[in-house]
Parts: C-alpha cells; sequence; structure tokens
C-alpha cells in the first residue's frame, strides 16, 4: 500500500509542479509571449525572401552578427544588409547551384564553432588572414573586401603611426580578442620582432574592439589597431557613435589588409566557386561601388597605395 | 566616460522588454520538460536498483559539474554529430529556441530531482498513515494530506530555480538567441555598443523588478498551500495576547 502511494506521489508532484509552474509564467507574460517570442526570434533564421524560390539548389547556411554595421546586419524591417550581405546576394545570383541563408549568431568565437562542426558552411566577420584561419578553414584564394589598418592614438601621440613606432614608445595596447584578425596583426609582429614586442592582453567580450576607443581617448590604455573602415564612421562621421571622442584622437591607416568570406574546411567547392564570382565583381569594380556606398570611401584603393 | 541618458535607457528597455516573451518560453519549457526528468531520476534513486541509482546519480553529477554555457555549447554544436546522419542534419534545422530548452530541461532535470527528494522525504510517513487510517483512500491521502505539504516544501526551491533559470538563459545570446539579453545586445551593437552602460542599466530595470515579482509570487503560492498554518499563527498569536492581558489583569 505504501508503495502504491509513493508511486502515485512522484507522477502527480511532477505534474502538479509542471503545471502550477505553466500557469504562473503563462499568467505573468500573459498573451504576449507567443506573439513577442516569434517576432524577436524570427530573423535569427528567416531566409531572405529571394532564398526560398530557387529549387534543386544545396542550402548554403551563413552565420554573421545581427548589428554589425556596415558589415552585416538586420535591418530594422528584419531584413540582412550591409556591405558583405550585398556583395553575397551578388555572388548567390550567380551561383544557381547553391542557396544562401542567413542565420544571426551574435557571437564571434560561438560562430567559427558553428562553421567548424558543420552547422553553418560560411562565417562572416570581416575576417583578416590568419595562419589558424587558413589551416582551419577555406580561405577563398580573391579577397571579400578591404579594410586598411592603422592605430587609434590621443591626438599628443598622433605621430605614431606604425606597430614599429608603438614597440619603440612602449605603449600599452587595449585587451584583444584572441582569435581575431585584429590581433593577429599584434601577434605576427611580436613573432617577427621578438626583442621588442608589443604590449598588449587577451580578453573576450564581444564589444572589446569598439571600447577600445574609449579606452583609448579616456587613456585607459595608450593605443588600439583598428580598421579605417570602422574609424571614418565611428568616429570622424559627425553622426557617429563615438564622434565625441573625436578631437581627442587621431588615426591614420598604415597596414593593408585584404579580408575574406571563411569557409568550412570541407567546402573547397562552394570556396572555389564564390571565389571566381569575387574575382569577376572586382574586375568590373562592382566590389568598389558596393563599399563605396557603404564606407563612404573606396577602401581597395587605399589598402592598394598602402601596398606599395 | 560613456554618457548614460534616460533616452538611451528607455530606448534600450522598451526594445528589449518584448523579448520577454523568449524567456518565459524557454523557462516554462525547460521547467515543464526539467521536472518530467527529475521525477525519472528520483525513481531512479529511490528505487532497489542499485544500477538505476548509480546511472541516475552519475547524471546529477555530471550535468552539475558542467558550467551552464559549455552545456549550451555542446548541446548546439555537439548534439547533432553525436546524433549524425539525416537525423542529425534534421536536427540542424531546429530553432535555436529548442536548442536552449532542451540545455536547460537537461539542468533543470538534475536540479528537480534532488527538489522532488527533498519535498517527499520532508513529509513524514505517520502523515500518510493518518490519512488511511481515518479512512481516506490512498488518491484522497495524496490529494489532501501530503501533497499540499510537499509543494509547501518544494516552493522555495521552485522559485529559486526559475529565478535562477531566467538569469542562466541570458546565456543564449550566445548562440543568436535573441531573449531579453540577445535583444538588448542586437540593440546595443546596432549603435556600436556606444551606450553600453545606459543598455546595462535598462537590464537591470527588466531583471529587478521581475525577480522579485516572481518571489512574492512564489511567497504568495507556499501561503496558499499552507493556509492552516496562517490560522494557527494566528491563533496562537491570539492566545497569547489573552494570556497576556489575564495575566496583566
Amino acid at each position: 500500500m505504501k508503495k502504491n502511494i509513493l508511486t502515485g506521489k512522484t507522477v502527480a508532484v511532477a505534474l502538479s509542479l509542471s503545471m502550477i509552474l505553466g500557469l504562473t509564467a503563462c499568467g505573468s507574460s500573459g498573451a504576449q509571449t507567443s506573439k513577442a517570442g516569434a517576432d524577436a526570434s524570427a530573423p535569427a533564421t528567416a531566409p531572405a525572401p529571394a532564398q526560398t524560390e530557387e529549387s534543386g539548389a544545396r542550402n548554403i547556411k551563413i552565420v554573421g552578427k545581427s548589428s554589425e554595421y556596415p558589415l552585416e546586419f538586420i535591418d530594422d524591417n528584419g531584413q540582412w544588409d550591409g556591405y558583405e550581405i550585398e556583395v553575397l546576394r551578388l555572388i548567390d545570383e550567380a551561383l544557381p547551384q547553391y542557396s544562401f541563408e542567413y542565420v544571426e549568431g551574435n557571437d564571434q568565437t560561438s560562430n567559427y564553432t558553428g562553421v567548424s562542426t558543420g552547422k553553418y558552411q560560411v562565417v562572416l566577420s570581416n575576417a583578416f588572414y590568419t595562419e589558424e584561419r587558413a589551416a582551419n578553414f577555406n580561405l577563398p584564394a580573391n579577397p571579400s573586401g578591404a579594410s586598411p589598418l592603422g592605430l587609434i592614438q590621443r591626438t599628443e601621440n598622433a605621430d605614431i603611426t606604425s606597430l614599429e613606432q608603438a614597440a619603440q614608445a612602449g605603449q600599452i595596447f587595449s585587451p584583444s580578442l584572441a582569435g581575431d584578425g585584429l590581433t593577429y596583426q599584434l601577434e605576427e609582429y611580436n613573432r617577427q620582432h621578438p626583442d621588442q614586442p608589443l604590449s598588449f592582453e587577451y580578453s573576450d567580450p564581444n564589444s572589446l574592439w569598439t571600447d577600445a576607443i574609449a579606452f583609448v581617448a579616456e587613456g585607459r590604455y595608450d593605443t588600439t589597431i583598428f580598421p579605417a573602415t570602422y574609424y571614418e564612421q565611428l568616429v570622424t562621421a559627425e553622426d557617429g557613435s563615438y564622434h565625441q571622442y573625436a578631437d581627442k584622437l587621431s588615426f591614420k591607416a598604415t597596414i593593408p589588409c585584404p579580408t575574406y568570406f571563411v569557409i568550412a574546411k570541407d567546402e573547397t567547392e562552394l570556396s572555389d566557386a564564390i571565389s571566381e564570382q569575387l574575382g569577376k565583381l572586382r574586375e568590373d569594380g562592382t566590389l568598389e561601388k558596393v563599399a563605396i556606398k557603404w564606407y563612404g570611401f573606396n577602401p581597395f584603393e587605399l589598402d592598394a597605395e598602402l601596398d606599395k | 566616460m560613456q554618457k548614460i541618458t534616460l533616452e538611451k535607457i528607455i530606448y534600450f528597455f522598451t526594445g528589449s522588454v518584448p523579448a520577454l516573451g523568449v524567456t518565459f518560453a524557454y523557462v516554462i519549457v525547460s521547467m515543464i520538460f526539467g521536472t518530467i526528468i527529475g521525477t525519472g531520476l528520483y525513481r531512479m534513486k529511490s528505487s532497489h536498483s542499485k544500477v538505476a541509482g548509480f546511472l541516475a546519480n552519475l547524471y546529477v553529477t555530471v550535468v552539475r559539474c558542467t558550467p551552464s554555457l559549455v552545456m549550451l555549447f555542446l548541446v548546439f554544436y555537439g548534439l547533432p554529430l553525436l546524433v549524425g546522419g539525416e537525423a542529425g542534419a534534421r536536427m540542424e534545422e531546429w530553432p535555436i529556441l529548442t536548442f536552449v530548452c532542451v540545455t536547460f530541461s537537461i539542468f533543470i532535470g538534475a536540479s528537480s530531482s534532488e527538489i522532488i527528494r527533498a519535498a517527499v522525504e520532508a513529509v513524514p510517513a505517520g502523515q500518510a498513515e493518518a490519512g488511511l487510517s481515518v479512512g481516506l483512500s490512498g488518491m484522497q491521502t495524496f490529494r489532501y494530506v501530503t501533497l499540499p505539504q510537499m509543494l509547501k516544501n518544494a516552493m522555495p526551491n521552485i522559485g529559486n530555480t526559475v529565478i535562477l533559470l531566467i538569469k542562466e538563459g541570458a546565456l543564449a545570446y550566445t548562440i543568436g538567441l535573441r531573449d531579453v539579453l540577445g535583444q538588448a545586445y542586437y540593440l546595443s551593437g546596432r549603435e556600436m555598443n556606444a551606450y553600453a552602460v545606459s543598455m546595462y542599466i535598462a537590464l537591470t530595470l527588466i531583471y529587478w523588478p521581475l525577480t522579485i515579482l516572481l518571489e512574492h509570487l512564489f511567497a504568495a503560492f507556499e501561503r496558499a498551500l499552507t493556509p492552516w498554518e496562517r490560522k494557527g499563527k494566528r491563533a496562537a498569536l491570539r492566545r497569547t495576547a489573552e494570556g497576556g492581558a489575564k495575566y496583566a489583569g
């Protein structure tokens, strides 16, 4: 008899708890729950309408951050847009065998993990060449864009524009994201200059590289390495989110840097197809036009000048 | 310093609050499935089978030792690989919210098995025996004697688990879930994180009242489940007061 009661007890306890919790939470969230849930999560996996109409094409999942303006972002209407998205849409049109789907993923480390485990085929991150990326992923032979780099300095240090000068002056760099292309530039410099290395630490938050603007302006760190494409928009532009620091800071691009779509290691065919289209778009001047539209200047031209 | 402005706090607050629906969705689903898993684990632990007991304890230990972010990544990236083949490929099509619910159901399963064990064992066997001895049936004894006491014992722990889940679940922004934190990060990213401090203040203003509300709600449930305790307390107070008055008189 006692055993039967206990058996019934556990089942009924579980059901009662579940029901109470369900009712509790439903009661406090109300009818809004499902609607808000659907709205908020909708952009995460919803493919753009153009991609669903292609038939027989292999679906390619491309993961990117949803608020990486002007590179890739989800606009107020829930649609993906930005420089890399526009370039990819042009490539998608030219490749009938593939259909591109854009997926929201908001942590860079996590997005790269997704590509290496096969959940996604391509990751967008304004990616620079790094040896680790080249070894573990497919980097198309043709770059997707150009992102010339330079040092952000307080105006009193404006004459320090190269990594060599920063190392000589003993400047301390703001913390860098492990595995990131910007960090790789510093690591590569230190590999080549072991006698006078740059001073920096590793950290993790996604907002680290934009936080660095304020860190340098406020004097917490001496300098940071930064893409020219973003500096123009964030600091120089009058409506830039960090324009308040414009008078305190100076920036000069000195390092040429091509960017790549990072493709899964076993997707060589896809990588080659994308690379071929990137070559064509570069040749006919389309990439430059798209870049000027989003960045306000031609980063390819600046990159080429710096490369000389 | 980043400027903290009321305008931006309101912007992040109003922009993120609608995503509470997503937060509630994973909390409700994870609590339901977690409780079912927890009940199974409790049954295994309390059974006479040593193997079942060992497996249940192993499950609880493994889950307890795994940080929730690690578990989230293991489920999101590892589970489809583990399943493999076509089923694994189909799993890749699941919405992110499903992976989040699976992760936290696994988590809640471990903790709820302990909550259930504590709740059941805290009710003395004599309570059920007393119910049966006065002629109640097994179900009646459970419904009117043991269940209210068990729920009352479990309620503080359930409340803590729900509150913990709301906060732990926010980690799911890393895999692209737009719950409250994910939505706030999205809005902040749109502004290149220039007003991140305002965003964090707005998040605090969402999480604080929510947690306080839940605390009160579960305390109210606990009181509602044991009305005799309040009556008993009132009666005891009255007796003390009367006794005091008599003594004084």
